[in-house]
């Protein structure tokens, strides 16, 4: 586990709930840490709306002031540095796609001098229509990383079919989650595992567990 | 990959189900929370030999789709809720032309510049106002994601099989929402389009596209024949979906993403032995009023849900034939009911008129 963690990905592709589950088991190892919710792309959906769950985990959110009203403007109103002087871990959440990414290049040189201490991760669902393979999985990779001008350092799987995922869907995730490494040479940093109804039979030995935060309205 | 599940949202179904049904244009323009739509068009259309333009604005966009369903080609804008009022004067114009379009509406809270949380206040804007003038647009609400995949196929087909714009309309909460979706059989049901400016080359007459008419009878009559039209699709497009609504004595109703938090609770009366049913109409023009003359006999009540103050409520008392109470539950300005509430309006409900 290192200071800072980037997490990036395609829209829709989980980034939020890993992020959230990643600084809330960092707090529960006892670790200060910082959510950055920096998605400066959509309103909807974002990390910020999970300040109770935060606040009630002993995690502190920093998050752009009008997060979560109707003036939802992409603005950032704290930086990254600042943030990292406060001496606690920093789990940074990116918005989608390159779009999401760009407002990261603002703090690139801080992050390369942080580059030891730093993980990007590349968040990847491949049941999501625009990453459907490997192939696919890398050009938005790419692009990614050419907005905020910084590396990927690993490839979090985090393939799910939302409330219908089963072990089908989690193995054949597996296997195109390999196939990116192989492509790009990153590491799989992990393989998640949501825990919802569909998914109790399946052994969580080598997977990542994720508590799915945002629940349908209807239920 | 085709019939394999994807997961997602339903504006980027919507948006792929409409390139599949052979959307060659799209014009747009950003707004929250239907902006993935013009996004994913970005990405698209490109790779598909198709047209996507951000326009200056949301009436430059509607009048783009003028232009291209002119030509004869499918052609689809999308926006949310004061987008689409931009668009009423175009939307008018193409019906006054009888042009086949696809307008898709992912409502956000009003009026005004109101939010950008999820709402259903522009039920009237869809069904009754769409713009200046005598004509009605078929209008289709869909419920979940794989619905907005399938309505937007449906929508180009009534389109071009009516000459009519088609409104989409859908809100934040089914744009916005994750949901696995398989992508329906597309069969070419795009008719040969005579009446299309596509160049006369010197073979035939010019076709004029046009809803200036100099004499006011011509008018008049232009008007008479549309609504003609209208009978037929009065008769031919309404869907809608009945759940539980048998021996039902509460009928709830609602549409699009509030119909999914009525089924909960109707599924709760009934476990509290409440004889709760639901009506979802899926086309809201035509109203689907046969489903409701139908639950009257049995019904003792009605219960009108909606993210808006009330704009269903007259159609139901209209398809009851005010012969029963009409109520009415509505949250608004992007605050969503629970099933909890509707659950204790059916209650109160069974209280007070089940003696």
């Amino acid at each position: 586990m290192k200071r800072i963690t980037v997490i990036a990905g395609h829209y829709g592709s989980g980034k939020s709930t890993f992020a959230a589950n990643y600084a809330i088991d960092m707090a529960a190892r006892g670790e200060a840490v910082t959510v950055v919710d920096m998605d400066t792309v959509n309103p909807y959906y974002r990390t910020a709306d999970l300040g109770d769950i935060f606040e009630k985990n002993g995690v502190k959110l920093a998050a752009p002031r009008y997060a979560g009203t109707n003036l939802d403007v992409p603005i950032l109103d704290f930086d990254i540095p600042g943030l990292y002087a406060e001496g606690r871990n920093l789990v940074i959440d990116l918005g989608g796609d390159d779009a999401g990414a760009y407002p990261l290049g603002k703090f690139r040189q801080f992050i390369g001098l942080h580059k030891n201490e730093c993980d990007i991760l590349y968040v990847v669902n491949f049941c999501r229509f625009l990453t459907h393979n490997a192939e696919e999985a890398e050009e938005i990779l790419r692009e990614i990383e050419r907005a905020c001008g910084l590396s990927a350092t690993g490839i979090v799987n985090n393939s799910n079919l939302g409330f219908e995922t089963d072990s089908e869907i989690i193995g054949s995730g597996r296997l195109k989650a390999e196939k990116i490494s192989a492509l790009t040479g990153l590491p799989i940093f992990c393989h998640t595992l949501p825990d919802i109804p569909s998914c109790e039979g399946i052994d969580r030995e080598g997977y990542y567990p994720l508590t799915v935060y945002i629940k349908n309205v209807w239920n | 990959m085709a019939n394999e599940r994807m997961l997602m949202k339903g504006n980027e179904a919507l948006a792929e189900a409409a390139v599949r049904a052979g959307c060659k244009c799209y014009f747009g323009y950003p707004i929250t929370p239907q902006t993935e739509i013009a996004a994913y068009m970005s990405k698209r259309m490109p790779k598909c030999g198709g047209v996507f333009l951000q326009a200056e604005s949301e009436i430059a966009a509607i009048n783009m789709v003028y232009g291209a369903a002119a030509t004869g080609v499918r052609a689809m804008t999308s926006s949310s809720s004061p987008g689409i009022s931009l668009k009423s004067e175009g939307i008018s114009y193409a019906a006054g032309c009888d042009l086949p379009c696809v307008v898709v509406n992912v409502q956000r809270g009003g009026p005004g510049l109101g939010g950008i949380q999820p709402a259903q206040s522009d039920y009237y804007l869809a069904t009754k106002a769409g713009g200046h003038g005598d004509f009605y647009i078929p209008v289709y609400a869909p419920c979940s994601v794989q619905e907005m995949a399938d309505y937007a196929v449906k929508a180009f087909d009534m389109a071009d099989k009516f000459r009519t714009p088609v409104m989409i309309l859908s809100d934040g909460l089914l744009g916005q929402m994750m949901e696995p979706v398989v992508f329906p059989e597309i069969t070419d049901n795009e008719p040969e389009k005579d009446w299309a400016c596509t160049g006369h080359g010197n073979k035939r007459r010019h076709n004029i596209i046009n809803s200036l008419y100099l004499k006011p009878e011509e008018l008049e009559e232009s008007n008479r024949e549309r609504f003609k039209k209208y009978e037929i699709e009065k008769a031919e497009l309404p869907e809608v979906e009945t759940y539980l609504t048998e021996d039902a004595e509460i009928v709830v109703t609602g549409y699009g993403a509030s119909a999914r938090i009525v089924r909960s609770a109707v599924n709760a009366a009934r476990a509290e032995g409440i004889k709760a049913g639901m009506i979802r109409p899926i086309t809201l023009w035509p109203f689907p009023e046969k489903a409701y003359a139908e639950t009257v006999e049995t019904a003792k009540a009605y219960l009108v849900v909606e993210l808006s103050m009330g704009q269903m409520v007259d159609d139901v008392r209209l398809a009851t034939s005010c012969k029963r109470p009409v109520r009415f539950f509505g949250r608004t300005g992007g605050v969503i009911h629970t099933p909890a509430e509707i659950l204790a309006q059916i209650k109160l409900i069974a209280k007070e008129e089940l003696k």
